[in-house]
């Protein structure tokens, strides 16, 4: 490349940010540095002339400014997930800018596994793990030194450093529970040894009932309290000591309950009257015979605290509480109902509530024998209590003769 | 020397067999807490039998047509009894007796009820739902019989929540014999985990009903 600093200074021609040398220039210093090349660098300078009227003539080699020692790793140590890839390089303190400068281009093809069976690494510095376990990894290259006495020389740089291969979870299934119950949990994912240990928030007691490499079977007690929310859940490689990834882990707390839409219509099921027969509940369960009434069926869901309509289903062992209030009745010296303590089991996919209004028979209720109040519910689980928002308003029994029941969600 | 020797390692073998002899633990004496209340008397014995996880009944006879009354209960941490006795000091009809390891409640206790009504015997599976089986027990010929005779007229309970059905033929049928009609409420309530049944009888204007309602299912 050829420059003549006068012709630049004679003709205004401005540079790149629109900045020109002033006409009186005479005399300055400057700066070459070779922007592609980071290593050696293929920049020399032969001659300066800078002032063609008096033939001044000026030869000149500029100071070399090359990176100094130590040349770390980007990362030290770098953690890489079993079965993932991770990629490294090369940093060199670069004096003259006083910064670090990434110089990894300089250091392919020299990378090489202190235990390929741990780790691999490519020409690129791309590590790639291959079993749970700490290695070491280095590279070499060659740089230009800053050491201007001796010339600026190249000099050769071997950087190294720890690797640590970790597992990895890759699902928790279920990803969320109910709080204050315990559940049985499977973790998939890889490298988690024969003797793995699941790290979890201490008010989750964990109980591991089957480990393998790459599934770990358990249970999660889950007490009451602890944070709703997402709760951080990892594994330890006992063997290794290293540890996995984290993933999230759902705490269910009852906010209400909805109507399931996969049930009748809308939630509500046909409007039965009878009588002489049977009230059957929503799992076609017989639990009454011989009556004389009217009577429906309510398939509900219980949610958590997810903002609607994300809220989530809950799934759990709990006691649903029932309360009756603001009770009237066209029958003389009825009363509210008591409360009734309702116990749910894991393995109720919906909850039927059965509004039933009537006699043994052969008794029936008069033609307009009927009665209204409000169930308010909420969920009891070991100590603690969760009042539902659900507030449903029900009249039913007999109306000029007609049996019906009415259910109104007066508060979501 | 040596007979007294035995004879002394025998009576130290008999006092650690002794000393570690399962007891049947007073379920008055287990523990509990729970929050102040507004509420009727049957439904705070109900929430105080199911926070200390014991079963029981409750019999309530009342002769007159009032609403049953709201109490306003101070919190407790404390044993059942604790808590029985701060019920009784503001309804004083309540008395409380240990059956096995449940509790039978009774307000203004009756020498005569439905409940001491014989029944040759009750077929329920454990995990059958309460109500289906004290419906069984209220269409039993023995228990309309004195229904009729006592002219009692039966009053529906609230049904409540469903619960999954017993896996006929995966349990064993439970069929305790000769039992009154209180004993085979009791059968049930301790058949599963603890449930509280609710026997209530009330005369109003000439005409005497019963409800017999499963508080804690």
């Amino acid at each position: 490349m050829w420059m003549d600093i006068g012709k630049l200074i004679r003709e205004n021609v401005p540079d790149k940010t629109g900045k020109t040398l002033p006409s009186d220039l005479t005399t300055g210093s400057y700066e070459f540095r070779d922007l592609t090349n980071k290593g050696v660098g293929s920049l020399f300078e032969g001659k300066i002339i800078y002032d063609k009227t008096y033939g001044h003539v000026t030869y000149g080699c500029a100071l070399c400014c090359g990176w100094s020692i130590p040349t770390p790793l980007w990362y030290d140590p770098i953690s890489v997930i079993i079965t993932s890839f991770e990629d490294d390089g090369v940093f060199a303190w670069y004096p003259c800018e006083n910064q670090y400068d990434d110089v990894s281009t300089a250091f392919y093809n020299g990378w090489s596994s202190g235990a390929p069976s741990v780790v691999t690494v490519d020409y690129y510095g791309t590590h790639h793990g291959a079993a749970v376990g700490s290695t070491t990894s280095q590279t070499y290259g060659v740089l230009q030194s800053n050491n201007v006495h001796l010339m600026c020389p190249t000099h050769g740089f071997t950087p190294s450093g720890s690797v640590n291969v970790t597992p990895v979870i890759t699902s928790i299934s279920p990803g969320e529970a109910l709080i204050g119950n315990t559940v049985a949990i499977s973790i998939s994912g890889s490298g988690f040894g024969s003797n793995p240990n699941i790290l979890a928030p201490s008010a989750i007691t964990v109980t591991i009932q089957s480990a393998r490499d790459n599934q770990i079977d358990a249970t999660f007690a889950i007490s009451n309290s602890i944070a709703p929310g997402n709760q951080a859940i990892g594994v330890t490689n006992t063997q290794s000591g290293l540890n996995s990834n984290l993933v999230s882990f759902y705490v269910q707390v009852p906010t209400t309950l909805i109507r399931d839409s996969d049930y009748g219509s809308g939630g509500l099921g046909p409007v039965n009257v009878i009588t002489d027969g049977s009230v059957i509940n929503i799992y076609g369960d017989t639990i009454k015979t011989n009556q004389c009434g009217v009577y429906e069926n309510i398939g509900y869901l219980l949610v958590d605290q997810h903002t609607p309509p994300l809220a989530e289903a809950i799934y759990g062992n709990y006691d649903l509480h029932e309360h009756f209030s603001n009770y009237s009745s066209t029958v003389q010296n009825q009363t509210a109902p008591n409360d009734v303590d309702n116990p749910i089991v894991l393995a109720q996919t919906i909850l039927g509530d059965t509004q039933y209004y009537g006699k043994n028979a052969p008794s029936c209720p008069g033609s307009n024998d009927n009665e209204t109040f409000d169930q308010s519910l909420s969920v009891i689980i070991g100590t603690s209590t969760y009042p539902l928002t659900i507030v449903n308003h029900i009249q039913r029994g007999f109306y000029s003769g007609t049996g019906n029941v009415t259910v109104t969600i007066t508060n979501p | 020397m040596r007979p007294i020797k035995l004879a002394a390692i025998s009576a130290l073998v008999i006092a650690i067999s002794a000393s570690q002899a399962p007891q049947l633990a007073n379920p008055l004496e287990r523990r509990l807490a729970i929050d102040s209340q507004t509420t009727t008397s049957v439904n705070h014995i109900s929430a105080l039998l199911r926070r200390a996880g014991v079963w029981g009944g409750i019999e309530s006879y009342d002769s007159d047509c009032r609403q049953a009354l709201e109490y306003r209960i101070p919190p407790l941490d404390g044993t059942l009894e604790d808590g029985f006795v701060q019920l009784r000091s503001q309804d004083n009809s309540l008395g409380w007796k240990v059956q096995d390891d449940g509790i039978l409640i009774s307000r203004h206790a009756q020498e005569a009820s439905l409940l001491d009504t014989k029944l040759p015997e009750l077929k329920f599976y454990r995990h059958d739902a309460p109500e289906k089986s004290t419906d069984k027990l209220l269409n039993s010929p023995a228990i309309k019989a004195q229904m009729t005779r006592l002219k009692l007229t039966l009053r529906s309970p609230e049904l409540g929540f469903a619960q999954l059905p017993a896996h006929v033929g995966s349990e064993e049928q439970i069929i305790p014999k000769d039992l009154t009609l209180r004993q085979a409420l009791n059968a049930i309530a301790k058949a599963d985990h603890p449930r509280v049944w609710l026997f209530e009888q009330s005369a109003c204007a000439g005409q005497t009903t019963i409800l017999v309602q499963w508080l804690v299912k």
